[in-house]
């Protein structure tokens, strides 16, 4: 489990993280949504100790983050974090290089997957395809935890498509998958748990599906409610 | 260590590139320089031909003998290795900063490896002294090839034959990089690779607390100086001599030691804690 | 197969209805193999966990078994299979009376009514069928 307990930071004046605490459950995948600026991409940064926080704790399996921790969580930012003058093949062998949870045959399988050649050059590819380099650098971890910010946002809708299908397959089953969005249409049904943030701060958090087996309202109802009541 | 020493591998090839450019750069001018200035003596070995002063000895006694400081003092050889120091020093910068610009912000990868972050520091201070060595040890080849060109180009006569302790000797500049003793060695490559490890200090306080990590590293770049330069204040508030040469060395190279080992302790702890992406 | 659910209702249960149509259309044979789970969440393009519940609700009203690790099977039981025709006939009959309840109609107009497109909805379809 990642716990986000009572977490504050601020960029000078702007609080950006007011007191955020959630959970993201292994085997579960988590969405974090909120319009850009609400905190989504700072707590990810928060989670992986890429930004200090000024209070607060982040656990994750109950215990905070150490560089082994980094062998069991993976972080796919918005953009991808290899070098352009590198091809997909020297990537992937940096990975190799120094993780020892770097899987090889899955790294083969998901190329397969996206189609993609490992001798192109990164800078060469359309950003459809520099997503998916992204998405495979962190998926082929065998981590236990797997964090995107935004996998959707700014690619065509073949890609999003392949994306998404990610998510419906064994390369996240049994992992903790937490992911932030803006748009939640695309991958409604495919969370099981919503965490609805604002300036900083979780507004509501539930089980999407318990939500509409209770009150029979999706998502988007929820999101209605909370953000304009 | 492992991790740290590909670390270091993986900065030398990223930069080797512009590296190489620059080592086959200085190989150029510098042999250019030797032609153009064994052009240049003969040209004027001539004039004095035409000026009817035949001797040997006399044409010596009016332009000289054809030595290598001629060489080294000319902008032909100390051109290049200027080049190549603002090279390095601007590429100490880019070595940091690169990894943050662009689209394609590498510095998430190297913070989320599974290793000690202050290999990442370590690394890239080695990466750039290896390369400073390297061109070290380029120049004192290059000095020996040149030597030799000088004697192929101008009549045994006019050559001050000198031996490359005498060639370096003869320039000031020279004798920073291969001093003659070991000690002295020791101490500039040590104050030199601590040098880089204060400037890496000072651009992980910027990249820490942005504009107020430059008044940061302000003070820092201050307290650094002050420490350094202790003994000689100390020497001139008391305004009188209170250590011999020797002694100031000894302080001196030991402050240096410890202004390397806090800025080590102080850059752990901000990529740690204080490093944002 | 259906590719985008009604976001209100649990999709899980959403995935039984559509399992129960094909068995009582008989698109899934009585002793039938199901995809996996994990197949099956990437065909429908859901979550597999939510596959997983729609699974153990299929197995607790016995639309399903499974024995040790082989595939879950359609179930034989002629029971059950009735069951969920009946099932799916009253949904499908109640969802039609509330509809047509606030229109006012006598039931001898409706069933008139229900025969005539019923029979020529039939024609229709058997027609495309022969094409």
């Amino acid at each position: 489990m990642i716990e986000v307990k009572q977490v504050e930071k601020r960029f000078g004046r702007k609080k950006v993280l007011n007191g955020m605490s959630f959970t993201a459950n292994k085997g579960e995948i988590t969405c974090l949504i909120g319009i850009n600026g609400s905190g989504k991409t700072t707590v990810l940064n928060a989670i992986m100790n890429l930004t200090p926080i000024k209070r607060g704790e982040i656990l994750i399996s109950g215990k905070p983050l150490t560089k082994e921790t980094y062998e069991k969580i993976a972080f796919i930012p918005d953009a991808i974090t290899m070098m352009p003058s590198m091809t997909i093949q020297q990537a992937m062998d940096f990975m190799n290089d120094f993780y020892t949870t770097w899987n090889q045959g899955r790294a083969t399988e998901i190329l397969n997957f996206f189609k993609l050649s490992s001798k192109d050059k990164i800078a060469t590819l359309s950003k459809g395809n520099t997503a998916k380099v992204n998405m495979l650098l962190g998926l082929a971890l065998d981590v236990d935890y797997l964090l995107m910010d935004e996998p959707f946002s700014g690619i065509d809708i073949f890609s999003r498509e392949q994306i998404a299908a990610v998510f419906t397959s064994h390369l996240v089953e049994n992992r903790g998958v937490l992911i932030t969005t803006h748009e939640i249409s695309d991958i409604e049904h495919l969370i099981d748990k919503a965490v609805l943030i604002e300036n900083g701060k979780v507004l509501t958090e539930f089980n999407a599906e318990e939500m509409r087996e209770e009150k029979g309202k999706s998502v988007v109802d929820v999101m209605r409610e909370v953000y304009q009541p | 260590m492992k991790n740290f020493i590909k670390l270091v591998n993986f900065e030398l090839n990223r930069f080797f590139p512009i590296y190489a450019a620059l080592g086959i750069l200085t190989i150029m001018l510098q042999v250019v320089g030797v032609f153009i200035t064994s052009n240049d003596y003969i040209f004027q070995i001539e004039e004095q031909t035409k000026m009817g002063i035949v001797k040997e000895s006399a044409i010596i006694l009016e332009i000289g003998q054809m030595g290598m400081t001629r060489f080294t003092g000319s902008l032909w050889f100390g051109g290049p290795i200027a080049l190549c120091v603002v090279t390095l020093l601007i590429y100490s910068l880019f070595i940091w900063y690169r990894d943050w610009f662009g689209k394609n912000t590498f510095i998430y990868r190297l913070l989320m490896l599974p290793t000690e972050r202050l290999n990442l520091y370590l690394s890239k201070a080695v990466a750039i002294f290896l390369m400073v060595l390297g061109l070290v040890a380029l120049q004192l080849v290059l000095l020996l090839v040149e030597r030799q060109l000088f004697s192929m180009l101008i009549p045994a006569a006019y050559i001050k034959t000198s031996t490359i302790s005498q060639i370096i000797l003869g320039s000031e500049y020279l004798l920073v990089l291969y001093p003659t003793s070991f000690i002295a060695v020791l101490a500039n490559y040590s104050r030199g690779f601590i040098a880089i490890l204060v400037l890496f200090t000072l651009i992980l306080l910027e990249r820490s607390f942005k504009i107020k990590g430059l008044l940061l590293a302000g003070i820092y770049a201050l307290a650094t100086l002050i420490v350094l330069f202790a003994p000689y204040w100390i020497q001139a508030i008391f305004n009188r001599q209170l250590f011999f040469t020797s002694e100031l060395f000894w302080i001196t190279l030991a402050l240096t030691f410890v202004v390397g080992a806090v800025s080590i302790w102080i850059s752990h702890r901000l990529l740690n804690r204080r490093i944002t992406v | 197969m259906p590719e985008i659910f009604n976001q209100r209702e649990p999709v899980y249960l959403q995935v039984v209805r559509h399992f129960k149509e094909k068995i009582a259309a008989g698109e899934l044979r009585p002793g039938e193999e199901m995809p996996s789970r994990r197949e099956l969440a990437g065909n429908l393009g859901i979550n597999p966990n939510t596959v997983q519940r729609a699974y153990k609700r299929m197995e607790e009203e016995n639309l399903l078994y499974t024995e040790g690790n082989m595939p879950s099977k359609i179930t034989e039981d002629t029971n059950v299979l009735t069951q969920v025709r009946h099932e799916l006939m009253l949904d499908a009959v109640e969802t039609f009376i509330a509809a047509v309840k606030p229109i006012g109609v006598s039931l001898e107009e409706l069933q008139t009514k229900v025969e005539e497109q019923f029979l020529l909805e039939d024609v229709q379809t058997g027609g495309e069928k022969n094409d």
